[in-house]
């Protein structure tokens, strides 16, 4: 209650300028004398309640863990079998296949030589999804996940497309989907932020802090990163030289002078300031609490794979994400970068997915034993696909491709065990259920129990929203 | 209270809450109270937008809206709005009919309903919007107390005030005072001899003349970069992907120098425009339109050049737009503007002006971090220029010599080559000289800055359809949008024309945009509330007439900023107490009548710069390459790009956060966790937040302990006398002001604790007492100075200091 008094009293400048339906709302909230509506905007840690209050309809999921694969892994290695291409390797991609999409100017005026996957495919499961070698457990997983096979986006380069899947737009400014999540649903975590970040993987494109940014909702709907080395939240520790118990006592201090100060002017930012001091200090206990795995079973722990302890892994990150969904994190992503394989990709692709494969299956079957993956929706899949020809005559690398790629998502209202969409027989085009990225974020909405439509938030005059003003629509086939 | 009661009072108080206060019959105004209702619920499919535009009708036009559709029905009837369609439109239940429609997901209230009305039976009388019509320059209504009132701007807020029977609030104490026109004007604290010279100066000007002082120090230019480096969305690198760092910090320089200057406002706008254009460009000249390429670089290796030149070419309209204008051009980029008339054809007419500058559209020209995106200018250092100069004058005397032939007479010798001796050794010495002034001009360490450059003809333009570059419609020729005044005939039409419209005194937006900007920088919040955006789904002005006294003031001074910030500052108004919030939080919670002066949390930068100058560690360095402050070890671990922050060391880890290193796609931790943009783009406002990661900076960023220890070092090194003088001398570093008794008394117990604290833990003292980089004088007693430590984390962790009060 607390929170939410003055979390309202600290936004309520800006949420009666800026919220879609903020004044009338307010109204109701106070009306009603609860905390539900008009609490309004979260805090980066500390419960709260979002501006929708309550979702448009009932959840299939509450919370997401967003397993990202920067660089755009190539769906025709890893899932997408095309025996046609496969029997093609070295000769041109006909130009009835290629059309006139857009490439991109690495291979601009270059050859066209198709290149068929090197990796052996099977089917598996009962769903008979094919995957390929590369991902064993992954492999043993399937019937658990929904693979979309026909998923396209717009840009063509690795920026905007980032960009674009996590925010509606090419264009920078606009805010990522975990921060639309926590300004609508709000924070369910009383001691963690609603939309922590972790980053992993190799070095080859960077993860630029713009991808999970608030844009233009007040800042404190960023995603928070959590530091893969030193602090896992920045300046968590105290400094040498003081304990917890005389942080507490110095935090203490600190308020006792404010409400000084607050019974003479009655500024309630400085309650809001007085707030934020002992949510902090809640923190610097909850967080090592979370990053403590001494709690874990050791069969657990063997699951994810020998690199669960290290931190900065992705196997560790996969770990601590589902330690995050126990405790109420809305929006937990995990940035894997590796993937932009335009060269060297018979080598670069077997150490990328030996990175994540055990830890991705190994989070589904975790989520699954702990009865958590019915409510938890997770979603795997890069920024865009890779193109059936080579990149090079060598036959070891792929351009970026926008117009298809695959990607697979799991529990929280999802169909388990379906493949839908398809592409042609080089992977290039869709050929069938064509699923827009705005698509995508409008069933991820959906599943969380917000209508994409009636979600805004006021921009520049404009009732802006994630999804825009372009057709978008709820992919009914791959609910549960 | 019955519950009944008690809910009806509470409806009302958030009524009043939000504004709404209750609009008497006949005082309708249609650019305060209607058209925000029409441009936000209407609009959209019956407003400039002719793609969107539902049956033929639009209701931002009094002629359509007036006349009869097919149907026979008019939307407004004017008098009488039982006969207007729109009234039954907007009243009936049936879902086919009713307006706005579902599917827009908008609703009227009934307030809105019975305002619409009200208007239509009042006659429905439309205006131009507020903003669209220059200021008329009104006179100062004679309101007010004659004791309160200074100058105009307290005649309009008192008229307005007492409109309401509300009073302001009483002058705030010396203390305040001072602290606050320091933090406004310099961004950081005054020192104890300027507060003991204010609070002692019993002269009937020393106010102003504090004013003054603070307004000529050099501080202030840095201060007001601060707020322009935003808008002017600067930063140290290109912006996407790899991020390269680019030479720009000339030019920051050059603002931070304008402003102390005093430079007019008109030809800040021109130099930073066109300064490349103007004739016999100086160098000053030439870094100022170094502006123009503070856009971002796109250098990822597949990225279309032709694509990013349009990207480019659009953000400085955008720029223009937002900055200058008020205006969200953006929107028109893809189509014509669903509220404000720019069409989408008038977005690419401005867009052209900033087409045809010489650059690199795309791709990997810096060699991963290596090579300045061209075209970049050679800057010698002053040292280098003066002896470039000097050398100049003796290459001038010896090249007329040779003209001349005239020879020193005690040199000769054997002809060689048809030359007599004289001649080759003059010869020689030309070249000499001119080696070396070469050698000067290519001196490795010789700064580089970013500049414009414009190709010898204009390239072609094209509407985009959609904004997609691949989508070319109509060609289109540089020009100004229809709503505001026509391009001059005289001018040439680029850039320089560009900026010289801009700034004719009969531009409508331009200075309002402007004072409104001084009026947030001094009050938090603008005038207009909605600072980027002055158009129809912009914020009303809360006093419209005061805001065009002052824009009249700013033209008429000759854009002189200093003069228009002193002439805010002198004001009652300004220097009203903030330490009462409660007088009026019911009726009017924003502060939109002005009855009292704000609190505002610092900006970013200042926090820190706050914490360094309270401590005494800040260093005074001006200009210069961007800096690297402490930053934690490992936060580029993982970032996935190679990229290293290179640490500044000595003078330069404790230089104003202006200074610090922008690095757009990770930008400094400490000064985004405090809302700082990434500047990737123009940001014409900062969001203020207050959330746990703030507190954890102030805590525990090392930069912030180190603070705190030597803080604690002078009040334990200047002040010999007791706890209690030293805690004095504390409060009136960081808040300008003493403890009151039970502030003294809170710190007094918490000293005393901490002290047998870390008398019984050595390590504790050793440990906190010897934190960062700064000197330590060794003769301190560890125990005594970390417990002093802790005292200043407190000090430095306080509301108030973060705070301008």
């Amino acid at each position: 209650m607390l929170d939410a008094k003055t979390q309202f009293q600290l936004s309520r400048r800006r949420f009666l300028s800026q919220t879609a339906t903020g004044f009338g709302m307010m109204a109701l909230a106070d009306l009603l004398g609860t905390d539900s509506i008009a609490a309004g905007l979260g805090l980066q840690g500390g419960r709260s309640h979002g501006v929708l209050g309550a979702p448009h309809f009932a959840p299939k999921a509450k919370r997401v863990i967003y397993l990202f694969q920067s660089g755009g892994p190539s769906h025709i290695d890893l899932f997408d079998y095309k025996p046609v291409l496969n029997e093609q390797n070295g000769k041109n991609v006909p130009a009835s296949i290629l059309g006139t999409q857009r490439v991109s100017l690495m291979t601009r005026d270059k050859g066209r030589r198709a290149f068929g996957s090197p990796y052996k495919f099977a089917q598996y499961g009962e769903s008979r999804a094919w995957v390929s070698e590369l991902m064993p457990h992954t492999a043993s997983m399937v019937d658990e996940l929904c693979f979309i096979k026909s998923l396209q986006t717009e840009p063509i380069n690795h920026d905007p497309a980032v960009t674009f899947i996590q925010t509606g737009r090419a264009i920078t400014g606009r805010p990522a989907f975990g921060s639309w999540m926590h300004y609508g649903l709000g924070n369910a975590s009383k001691d963690l932020p609603a939309y922590v970040v972790m980053i992993s993987g190799a070095t080859d494109q960077p993860i630029l802090s713009r991808y999970y940014h608030n844009g233009f909702l007040p800042s404190r709907f960023q995603g928070v990163q959590f530091q893969s080395a030193g602090d896992p939240v920045l300046f968590l520790s105290n400094p040498s030289g003081i304990d917890h118990q005389n942080r507490g006592e110095i935090i203490g201090t600190i308020n006792q002078l404010n409400a000084l100060q607050h019974a003479q002017s009655g500024d309630p930012e400085i309650e809001a300031r007085m707030d934020s001091f002992e949510m902090a200090y809640r923190m610097q206990t909850s967080v090592p609490q979370l990053m403590d795995f001494a709690s874990e079973p050791k069969e657990v722990l063997a699951m994810y794979g020998p690199n669960v302890t290290k931190p900065g892994s992705y196997a560790y990150q996969c770990l601590m994400a589902r330690r995050l969904a126990e405790r109420d994190v809305r929006f937990v992503q995990i940035f894997h970068a590796g993937w932009d394989h335009h060269t060297g990709l018979r080598k670069d692709m077997k150490r990328q997915t030996d990175s994540c494969d055990q830890a991705s299956a190994a989070l589904i079957k975790d989520l699954k034993m702990r009865g958590m993956l019915e409510d938890t929706l997770v979603v795997w899949g890069g920024e865009f696909g890779r193109t059936a020809y080579s990149q090079g005559d060598d036959l070891n690398g792929r351009d970026h491709h926008p117009r298809c790629f695959t990607i697979w998502m799991a529990g929280g209202g999802i169909k388990p065990g379906i493949t839908i969409g398809a592409t042609d027989d080089f992977g290039y085009n869709v050929v069938e259920g064509t699923i827009h990225v705005r698509d995508l974020h409008a069933t991820m909405l959906h599943l969380l129990g917000i209508d994409h439509q009636r979600f805004t938030f006021k921009n520049q005059g404009l009732d802006d929203r994630l999804t825009g003003v372009e057709p978008s629509r709820i992919i009914k086939e791959i609910l549960a | 209270m019955n519950a009944v009661n008690y809910f009806a009072w509470r409806f009302f108080a958030v009524l009043a809450l939000a504004g709404g206060m209750p609009i008497a019959a006949g005082d309708v105004d249609f650019n305060r109270d209607v058209r925000p209702i029409l441009s936000d619920k209407c609009y959209a499919c019956h407003g400039p937008d002719a793609k969107s535009l539902e049956g033929k009708l639009r209701i931002d036009l009094r002629d359509s809206a007036t006349s009869p559709a097919k149907s026979g029905d008019m939307a407004i009837v004017p008098g009488h709005p039982e006969k207007s369609a729109l009234v039954e439109r907007i009243e009936t239940t049936d879902t086919d009919e009713v307006m706005p429609p579902p599917k827009s997901h908008k609703t009227l209230t009934a307030e809105e309903k019975a305002l619409l009305k009200r208007w239509i039976g009042q006659g429905a009388e439309y205006k131009e919007h507020w903003s669209f019509v220059g200021p008329q320059g009104t006179e100062p209504p004679a309101a007010g107390d004659a004791a309160w009132v200074v100058n105009g701007v307290d005649r309009f807020v008192a008229a307005t005030l007492s409109a309401k029977q509300m009073t302001p609030s009483p002058e705030a104490d010396r203390a305040t005072l001072i602290r606050r026109v320091s933090l406004d004007l310099r961004g950081l604290p005054p020192t104890i001899a300027e507060i003991d010279a204010f609070t002692n100066d019993t002269g009937e000007k020393a106010y102003e003349q504090m004013v003054d002082r603070m307004l000529a120090s050099p501080r202030y230019g840095e201060r007001m970069a601060m707020i322009w480096l935003d808008l002017a969305r600067y930063g140290d690198t290109n912006g996407y992907h790899n991020d390269s760092d680019r030479p720009v910090w000339l030019w920051r320089d050059w603002v931070v120098n304008a402003y102390n200057s005093n430079m007019p406002f008109d030809q800040f706008t021109a130099w930073q425009f066109a300064g490349d254009l103007l004739p016999n460009a100086t160098v000053e000249q030439k870094i100022a339109s170094g502006f123009n390429r503070n856009v971002r670089f796109n250098e990822e290796g597949g990225a279309d050049p032709a694509e990013f030149l349009t990207v480019y070419a659009a953000d400085r309209a955008i720029t223009m737009g937002r900055v200058w204008l008020g205006m969200t051009f953006n929107c028109a980029q893809c189509h014509t503007h669903k509220y404000d008339p720019i069409s989408h054809k008038e977005f690419y007419q401005l867009t052209a002006f900033f087409n045809s500058m010489e650059e690199v559209g795309a791709g990997d020209v810096t060699g991963f971090h290596n090579m300045p995106v061209p075209p970049v200018m050679k800057v010698p250092t002053a040292k280098n220029r003066d002896a470039i100069a000097n050398v100049n004058v003796k290459l001038g005397e010896a090249e007329r010599q040779l003209e001349k032939g005239i020879f020193p007479s005690n040199i000769v010798g054997p002809a060689k080559d048809g030359e007599t001796l004289a001649v080759s050794l003059l010869k020689q010495e030309i070249k000499k000289l001119r080696d070396e002034i070469a050698g000067l001009e290519n001196d490795k360490n010789t700064p580089l800055q970013m500049v414009s450059m414009e190709m010898a003809q204009p390239k072609p333009a094209f509407v985009l359809m959609r904004g997609d570059f691949q989508t070319r419609g109509e060609a289109v020729q540089r020009d100004v949008p229809k709503f505001l005044p026509p391009f001059p005939a005289d001018q040439p039409r680029n850039r320089l024309g560009l900026a010289r419209w801009l700034m004719q005194t009969n531009q409508p937006l331009v200075a309002r945009v402007q004072v409104n900007r001084f009026w947030q920088m001094l009050f938090s919040e603008g005038l207009v509330r909605s600072m980027g955006d002055f158009g129809m789904q912009g914020t009303f002005p809360t006093h419209p007439e005061l805001l065009d006294w002052l824009a009249v003031q700013f033209m008429e001074s000759g854009w002189d900023v200093k003069r228009t910030l002193k002439l805010i500052m002198m004001s009652r108004t300004y220097r009203q107490a903030s330490s009462d919030t409660r007088r009026y939080a019911e009726r009017d919670p924003q502060n939109k009548l002005l009855w009292r002066a704000p609190r505002v949390r610092l900006q970013a930068e200042a926090v820190r710069d706050n914490a360094l100058a309270v401590a005494g560690l800040l260093s005074d360095k001006m200009g210069g390459p961007p800096v690297f402050p402490y930053q934690p070890s490992d936060f580029y671990k993982g970032k996935n790009d190679g990229w290293k922050w290179k640490l500044s060391s000595g003078e330069d880890l404790y230089r104003r956060g202006l200074y610090t290193f922008w690095r757009r796609t990770t930008p400094y931790p400490t000064f985004v966790i405090f809302d700082a943009p990434d500047r990737a783009e123009c940001t014409a406002d900062r969001p203020r937040t207050n959330t746990p990661l703030q507190a954890l900076v102030t805590l525990n960023d090392p930069q912030f302990i180190e603070a705190a220890r030597v803080l604690a070092q002078r009040l334990l090194t200047e002040c010999q006398v007791d706890t209690d003088a030293r805690i004095a001398l504390a409060y009136r570093l960081a808040l300008a002001r003493p403890p009151m008794p039970p502030e003294q008394q809170v710190m007094r117990d918490f000293i005393g604790k901490q002290l047998a604290l870390y008398r019984a833990d050595t390590n504790a003292a050793n440990a906190l007492s010897s934190a960062g980089r700064a000197p330590r004088p060794e003769t301190l007693d560890a125990a005594e100075h970390a417990a002093w430590t802790a005292a200043a984390n407190v000090i430095l962790n306080l509301d108030e200091t973060i705070t301008r009060n």
